[in-house]
């Protein structure tokens, strides 16, 4: 006999703090609020990006965002899922103008949005996954110079805006947010997640206000049918369908590891056709180990490559110091060769490869290797969003200071508005690669499990999965090894 | 041109500073004088190899800006200005694995990720998180192994 399964905790259900957290979540306002002091920290940001000191550490939108949002948000994933979208204020106006309400409920025939379809093309990550693609081929330039990180910031909110006024609902953080994808896609992994208590209610319960919208709450604005969830990809956690639900069947559960792989194994096995989420994951998994070995590695040319050879740093007034040298630029299209080389052709064709391998070694002739290859992909999403989180350890620990001084001197004028001016320490910056280890060997072995119950499933016998997850093994510890050079090597 | 006749003197005077600290270590002394010019946005050399126990002198000079220059897990925080060499040291590297030099003076916009390595051999602890990793592997795939024996075949869907 099996163990009986342990049931995730409810977490709206726990005595004190289950009620008020339900209340909070309920009320209207409680978006709205959390939007707007965040808004206000955004037009800090694009302040100090445009107009703030050139030097991207002493400038708010550099350092708070970069440092501490960045590692933030990486934490948030592993802990609340899509929490960050929860409170990003990127896509607030085009949603209070499209829906011509800042808090209450609106019926749609009074929204200003022309409510158009979303395009059945781009109702993927696609556009998502290469924006976040396209960032990290400026990334150098992004995460030093305030003006780069304002205009980024101010171009979202502007096609957040537009978006808005043209397709009803959250198409623009569904499809076109860089940062969006890779939050959903990671958030997988994540211990949070929004699902209906009894999912046969919600079968039985016509009206579908979830979907629909209700008095107290619209249809869910990512176009899901919250009360099937069983997967965290493209729930924006925005709380509509547990203020519009009558029936009180909407909640948040905090899930078990063992809920955690078998929903993903479940999201693995019917991902046909989905590359774009694949090539989500191969991105985001390369990059984690690139920029450990970029930014924290000793190899200067790498950074020089990317950084185009521009040794100024700039703000708008001085956006011209930013013109590189032809030879900055040929040296960039090295960087864009070899961020994109590795993130969409040399890692995925490395995983095609053992994916092959694998279905050799389960000697199975059922499944095409395509299927394999993308189901076994999801194994990234827990494993590449540990890796991130080792990199966000880095960040933190060496640069806290930064984003610290920056609040009390947000334009990097010399300002101590706060009495937080701290000069910079690393916290044992010696035991930075102790406290990576657990966090990637933590993702090693969740992408093994994962790889496994997804081999089950896709084979239908333990020693054809057990041989499959020993190849793909091989790939994995052999990419780890790769990470474990680049911080004690 | 102020650049690169500071430059060279500062090269011209390095060299004969290590000659001459080259000269007392072969008397008796096991001081290693490494010189490192620290430039926008790394230090020249930005991986050095040291034996654990070795005693080291840093001889740190600027080829552009002011820089600074910390070492993980030292105290050592000096600021290296245009014009002058700076001497860190002597410091004995004891324990195996791998130290970073970072800059600590904000030079410029890539600031934040100046450094440089210095690798202690025997690099143990790299061995060790190797052995981990292999480890750590072997043992997931065991457990997988030995936890489905425990439990029942999956229901085919």
């Amino acid at each position: 006999m099996s163990k009986p399964e342990k049931k995730d905790i409810d977490l709206l259900q726990v005595k004190g703090v289950g009620k008020p957290l339900k209340r909070i979540l309920q009320w209207r306002g409680f978006h709205f609020t959390f939007i707007l002091v965040n808004l206000f920290v955004f037009v800090i940001v694009l302040t100090a990006g445009f107009f703030g000191n050139p030097m991207g550490n002493m400038n708010f939108s550099i350092a708070v965002v970069w440092i501490l949002w960045f590692a933030a948000v990486e934490f948030m994933i592993l802990f609340g899922g899509r929490t960050w979208c929860t409170l990003c204020p990127l896509p607030a106006f085009g949603e209070w103008t499209a829906r011509r309400k800042l808090v209450g409920v609106h019926k749609q025939k009074r929204w200003l949005s022309k409510d158009k379809k979303w395009p059945k093309k781009l109702d993927n990550m696609w556009v998502s996954a290469l924006g976040f693609l396209g960032i990290s081929l400026i990334l150098p330039w992004l995460v030093t110079r305030p003006v780069v990180t304002g205009t980024l910031f101010l171009l979202l909110i502007v096609f957040g805006f537009l978006f808005a006024l043209i397709y009803s609902g959250r198409f623009f953080c569904h499809s076109i947010c860089p940062a969006s994808s890779y939050i959903g896609y990671h958030s997988n992994a994540s211990l949070f997640g929004v699902r209906a208590r009894d999912k046969s209610v919600c079968e039985k319960h016509i009206a579908k206000e979830c979907i629909r919208g209700g008095p107290k709450g619209y249809g869910c604005p990512w176009k899901l049918y919250p009360g099937g969830h069983e997967d965290n990809t493209y729930c924006g956690q925005c709380y509509e369908c547990l203020k519009s639900c009558p029936m009180d069947n909407m909640t948040i559960k905090l899930r078990r590891p063992s809920t955690i792989v078998r929903e993903l194994t479940n999201v693995a096995v019917k991902a046909k056709g989905k590359y774009d989420e694949a090539w989500m994951g191969f991105t985001r998994f390369t990059l984690a180990i690139f920029y450990e070995l970029v930014f924290f590695g000793p190899y200067w040319f790498l950074k020089d490559w990317g950084n185009m050879g521009v040794n100024f740093g700039a703000n708008l007034p001085t956006i011209g110091l930013l013109t590189p040298t032809l030879g900055g630029f040929q040296n960039w299209l090295m960087w864009v060769l070899i961020v994109a080389g590795v993130a969409l052709l040399a890692y995925p064709a490395a995983f095609y490869g053992f994916s092959w391998l694998a279905k050799k070694a389960a000697k199975d002739k059922t499944k095409p290797t395509k299927q394999v290859f993308l189901s076994f992909s999801y194994a990234l999403v827990p494993y590449g969003l540990f890796l991130w989180l080792a990199f966000a350890i880095t960040i933190l620990m060496v640069n806290w200071a930064y984003p610290l001084t920056a609040f009390s001197d947000p334009m990097g004028w010399g300002w101590d508005l706060l009495g937080m001016k701290f000069a910079w320490s690393p916290i044992v910056p010696d035991l930075i690669p102790y406290l990576q280890a657990p966090l990637f060997l933590i993702g090693l072995t969740f992408a093994i499990v994962v790889t496994y119950n997804i081999a089950l499933k896709l084979f239908g016998s333990h020693k054809k999965a057990v041989r499959a997850t020993t190849v793909m093994t091989v790939l994995h510890v052999a990419t780890a090894l790769i990470f474990v050079w680049i911080i004690m090597g | 041109m102020g650049t690169s006749k500071w430059t060279l003197v500062l090269a011209i005077l390095l060299t004969l500073s290590s000659l001459s600290l080259l000269g007392s270590s072969a008397e008796g002394s096991h001081e290693r004088v490494i010189v490192i010019e620290a430039k926008q946005f790394t230090f020249e050399p930005s991986i050095i190899t040291v034996e654990a126990g070795e005693e080291v002198i840093f001889h740190v000079w600027t080829s552009d800006v002011t820089h600074g220059f910390y070492i993980d897990g030292t105290d050592i925080k000096e600021e290296v200005k245009p014009g002058e060499i700076v001497v860190v040291g002597p410091i004995t590297f004891d324990k195996p694995g791998k130290v970073k030099i970072r800059c600590s003076v904000t030079c410029g916009p890539l600031h934040p990720f100046m450094t440089a390595d210095v690798v202690v051999e025997p690099n143990y602890t790299f061995y060790g998180f190797v052995a981990l990793t292999l480890v750590v592997a072997g043992a997931t795939l065991v457990y997988i192994n030995r936890s489905y024996k425990k439990s029942e075949e999956p229901t085919e869907e």
